[in-house]
This record gives C-alpha cells, structure tokens and sequence, in this order.
C-alpha cells in the first residue's frame, strides 16, 4: 500500500512530504542529462553541482522556470524518479498533492498533473502555495481574521490574505530569487566586465546580497572570466553594488505586497497593523528584504519559524486530512 | 390476507423511503457540517502533528548514540 504524498515542486528545490512520515526528502530542482542519449545522469544535488562544470555531452537543467514546467518530458522523468527514491513502485500507485504558484495556467496545471499521474501517482491534485505556505507556517487561518502571508521562491513571488480557510486577496508576480541572481550576473558584466556562472552569482547574493542597509556589511572577492582577454580575473563587490544591482528586482516584489494590501477588504486590513505579515520562502531569507517591506508598506513584517519548509508542511497537512480539506484543491467546488 | 397487505405496505413505503432519500436536495445543515470540518482541519490543534514532526528536536532532547 503506497503511502500518499505532498510534493513542492519549486523553482529552485523540491520537497517530498510522506504521509504519517513527514519531509523525506528536500533536493534541488536539478537534472543531469546526457545530450546523446537522453539517459538521465543525476538529480539533486549531484546534479546541482554539475551546473556550469559540464562537458559538452552533459546538460544539467532545471525543468521549471517561473514555478511553471519548461521541459515537459525532463520534467516527468524527474518527477519519476523523485517517486521512486521515496519508494513508490508501478505497483504502489500513491495520492499526490502538489503545491504550485497561483497565477500558472490551465495548460500549466495540466502540465504538472499530467506529469505526475504519468510518473505513477494513481491521483494527482494541486494547491496554491500560499495557501500551503500558510497553513504549514501554522497561521490562525481557520479564524475570521486577516492573515497574510508572503511567499518568494525561486521564480515567482506570491502574496496573499487569507480568512476562514480561503483566499481573500492574492497578489503574484513571476519574479524570485533566481531573477536577483540573474541580475547580479548582469551587473558584474556590465560594471566590472568579467562572466560568472548562476552558482556564483547565487553565493555572492548568500555571501553579500541584501535589499536594505544592515549592520556588519562585509566586500566580497568575485572571480570570473574576463570577457575583454578571456583570462580569470578577481574583482571586490560591495554590499551597495549588489542592493543597486537587485533593486528593480526587489522593488517589483515590494509592489505586489503593496498592491496586495490594497486589495484587501478594510475589515482585515486593521489585523495586519497588529497581527503583521509572514514571509516565507528561500527568497524571505534575503537580508533586509523585511526591514524593506515593513519600511515601505508601515505593516510588521514576521519571518516564519519554518520558511523553507513551510510550504510542503502545509501540503503535507492536506495529504493527511484529505477529505475534509478537498476544497482547497485548484479545481474543486469551493 | 391481513399479513399480505401488511407486507405490501411496508414494501412500498420503504421503495418510497429509499427514492426519497435519493432525491433529498443538500440541506443548509450539510453545507455548515462540511465547512465546520473543513475549518477544524485547519485548527492550530489539527496541524501539530504535521508541524511538530519537522521541527528539530529541542536542545538536549536530541538521540544520542553513545558515540
């Protein structure tokens, strides 16, 4: 008997939620292929970090951009063998609820059904994320007050309201962490002319990366190729660099807080000024990023106990109560 | 003859009984039972063992091999 399953299937990682077991695994969302035959090399974290480093007859892909599938069939074949590594055989078909951003399409979500039920799940429902976001950060979401909850992964930022176990205003924009990643790659070659791959520009981001001045601000060395001679070169970054580099990313995430808010019904807008907002999400963790939404929006702004899992757990919860929380699914008679 | 008559009667109320029952629209009392259910599910109470099973164990509460 299969045990069923919750699955963020994010951007940037996946996690797996067991029945009656909880997160049994937490990996990128990585997969390395070899170009000539299609054979499938490595996943996870083994494949993460092939990114970059490869020989010509390896790619090593993330299937979804922006929280949508980009690569249909890679995307099925990861989602197999994420299934199999949980222990999940043709014989052992489990439920699966897969959290996905709010804003993706009919085509995208029949994608990501479609892909799971092709890679062996006898069901296959979806659920917003931030609803999952909010329910696995333990918010009072089944009372009549405002709670909102913000939720910045790799390729897509979503805001929302909820009261009385539903979706009162939401607010989503495909921009994530990945996008401040691009944009300091962007920013290195057109300040300091050298090339960095999307690791680096993720570990400068980690080492340096902020969206408002904080205290203990370090310069970090950057080495890339230079693209005038080719040759390896070493600049210094400073902490005001990379806030001018991600600012047009930041902002665009600040504004669709700002025009979730303004969404909300008046009656649920007081409970912020009290109960505050909730971020959650890798792309929370940015420094900074909650002085900057609270500066801007005059609402405290909260981080999660649990950001990076907080969506899976909420996931997580509706695979163990299915039947009384079937409405939440995408698609469902509300 | 009675007992035949008896018979029939309660035959029929109970196929009447049964189509009845079929043909019942969903009452207020449904809709309020499931969204009460459904807002239990999401209690505070009903989601910690869910939350609970992802936190890290607390200091000192950790296994300990004996290594």
């Amino acid at each position: 008997m299969a045990r069923d399953l919750a699955i963020d299937l994010g951007t940037a990682n996946t996690l797996v939620y067991m029945k009656g077991r909880g997160i049994v695994l937490n990996e990128p969302s990585v997969i390395a292929l070899n170009r000539q035959t299609g054979e499938v090399l490595a996943t996870g974290h083994e494949a993460w970090n092939m990114i970059g480093r490869t020989p010509g007859y390896i790619v090593a892909v993330r299937p979804l951009r922006g929280g949508a599938i980009t690569d249909f069939d890679v995307t099925e074949r990861m989602i197999r063998l994420l299934l199999q590594r949980v222990g999940v055989s043709r014989f052992t078909r489990p439920k699966v609820v897969i959290c996905v951003p709010s804003a993706i399409t009919e085509v995208e979500r029949r994608a990501v059904t479609d892909a799971a039920r092709r890679a062996g799940a006898a069901d296959a429902q979806l659920i917003e994320q931030p609803m999952a976001a909010a329910i696995g950060a333990n918010l009072p979401i089944d009372e009549p007050v405002g709670n909102m909850v913000i939720d910045i992964g790799g390729g897509t930022s979503e805001t929302a309201v909820i009261s009385l176990g539903g979706i009162v205003a939401l607010e989503a924009v495909r921009v994530g962490s990945f996008d401040i990643d691009a944009a300091i790659q962007n920013y290195v070659r057109r300040e300091h002319g050298i090339a960095v791959g999307e690791r680096t520009a993720e570990q400068i981001k980690l080492a340096i990366g902020s969206a408002a001045q904080t205290p203990d601000e370090v310069e970090a060395e950057v080495s890339g190729r230079d693209l005038m001679q080719g040759l390896p070169k070493t600049v210094v970054l400073t902490p005001e660099e990379i806030r001018y580099a991600i600012d047009d990313v930041v902002s665009q995430i600040v504004q669709s807080v700002v025009r979730c808010l303004a969404k909300a019904p008046a009656e649920l807008s007081q409970d912020f000024l009290v109960r505050g907002m909730y971020l959650v999400g890798g792309g929370g963790l940015l420094r900074g990023l909650a002085d900057r939404i609270e500066r801007e929006t005059q609402v405290p702004v909260r981080m999660s106990q649990m950001p990076l899992e907080a969506v899976v757990l909420g996931a997580g919860h509706c695979i163990e109560n299915y039947d009384a929380l079937k409405r939440m699914f995408m698609g469902q008679r509300r | 003859m009675t007992a035949i008559l008896v018979g029939i009667i309660v035959v029929v109320t109970a196929v009447f009984g049964v189509i009845a029952a079929r043909r019942r629209t969903p009452s207020s009392d449904d809709g309020v039972a499931a969204f009460r259910r459904h807002l239990d599910a999401l209690s505070p109470e009903a989601r910690r063992s869910v939350i609970e099973r992802a936190q890290p164990p607390a200091p000192g509460q950790e296994h300990s091999d004996g290594a």
